[in-house]
């Protein structure tokens, strides 16, 4: 393990992701930047997120309690993207005699939800793998 | 080449404008490279079919909401559907910016001799501002969120380039596949440079996230159905074996997950 390691990983991330959940541990999602953080403070928290992080980063398998933490880190970056759409949001979808226009808290129940959560789930895998 | 242009505005409000506004930036594209263009502004169904008797163009592109089994112009009057008035488009290459019209209409278009026929299987997405205040948000740089001017331009021509990127190859002499090949990556390129934007706000990053969003749904959307059969978004190997991993996830509980890892 080596601070290195962690500057590359942090510096590869476009900017729209650093402040997106990435990792889950202990019960709590941590962005890039709060990891980075942590572990150029040489925190014990900071070794622990290091050492996850390497081992999710550099797996091509993971096991069935990872890719539940995977989900659900998915959503949870979909639902913060969503609480940050500012007041009066809205989207439209072009479809006939249907509901066109959704709120943000109606897209949570939209397909385009569905998909979001799908590629978030993407990102987070890519983010890891740096 | 031949290009109509049928722009509606109103659907329910004025949401089809914001499709059209591209619209008619890409057609005084062409028109300018020497295409001869016609735009017709909130058409009537009897408005579109007199233009396309006229004319008789080789592309006809509108936006509408759709069905599966039907498409709608200018205040949701049908145009066409499975049952009516699909001939209308022999011979011409259909675009419909318009959702799920590319599940069944599409298929009968082709069959009553449409060269080609581009839509969407799904729902198609798109960002909107219904603001006394921004009006003319949909033509404008104007918008009620605090995003910068220009980045929301950029993010509300996004959702409505595929179907222009693909009449634009067409118009360049490229075949059918490539052309809806350029629509798909004209997508890619619009997500990389919002992956890549920083964002000065929370709000923005939100608003730039979700425009990621409706992009990759709307690009996995497009269909297009040739005489010879149907063309559809390439889903890439990584994101194949995914879905299959989680589908064989209760039975072994290990996932492989392909694709080459970064140095």
């Amino acid at each position: 393990m080596s601070l290195e390691y962690v500057r590359r990983w942090y510096s590869r991330i476009p900017e729209l992701e650093k402040d997106l959940p990435v990792l889950l541990y202990n019960g709590k999602v941590y962005t890039p930047r709060e990891i980075y953080n942590e572990v150029v403070r040489g925190t014990a928290l900071g070794r622990k997120l290091q050492e996850k992080l390497e081992e999710l980063g550099s797996a091509y398998s993971f096991s069935y309690e990872d890719l539940r933490g995977l989900d659900y880190v998915a959503k949870i970056r979909a639902e913060q993207v969503i609480k940050n759409l500012p007041k009066g949001f809205k989207m439209v979808s072009i479809v006939n005699g249907q509901r066109i226009t959704w709120t943000p808290e109606e897209l949570k129940n939209s397909e385009l939800f569905k998909k979001a959560v799908e590629y978030e789930k993407k990102k987070v895998i890519e983010t890891l793998r740096g | 080449m031949k290009i109509l242009f049928l722009e509606s505005i109103s659907g329910r409000y004025d949401e089809l404008k914001y499709a059209s506004c591209v619209a008619h930036k890409y057609a005084e594209e062409l028109r300018r490279k020497g295409h001869k263009v016609i735009e017709i502004t909130r058409p009537t169904p009897r408005q579109a079919n007199e233009a396309i008797k006229k004319y008789k163009p080789d592309i006809v592109w509108w936006v509408g909401h759709g069905d599966a089994d039907k498409a709608t112009l200018e205040k949701l009057k049908v145009w066409i559907s499975t049952t009516a008035n699909t001939d209308i488009l022999r011979d011409s290459v259909a675009v419909a910016h318009a959702c799920f019209t590319g599940l069944k209409l599409g298929k009968e278009a082709v069959k009553k001799g449409a060269k080609a026929y581009f839509g969407y299987t799904k729902e198609l997405w798109f960002q909107w501002c219904n603001d006394p205040e921004y009006y003319n948000c949909a033509c404008s740089e104007n918008n009620p969120y605090g995003v910068r001017p220009r980045l929301w331009k950029r993010i509300l021509e996004s959702s409505h380039v595929g179907s222009l990127t693909f009449i634009k190859s067409l118009a360049e002499g490229k075949d059918y596949k490539t052309a809806f090949e350029d629509s798909i990556e004209e997508f890619e390129r619009y997500k990389k440079e919002f992956e890549n934007t920083k964002p000065q706000t929370p709000s923005e990053g939100a608003i730039l996230r979700v425009q990621i969003w409706a992009l990759e749904n709307n690009k996995e959307a497009q269909v297009m159905y040739l005489g010879t059969g149907e063309v559809k978004t390439q889903i890439s190997p990584v994101k194949s074996l995914v879905v299959a991993g989680l589908i064989m996830l209760p039975l072994l509980g290990l996932v492989f997950l392909g694709g080459e890892k970064s140095a």
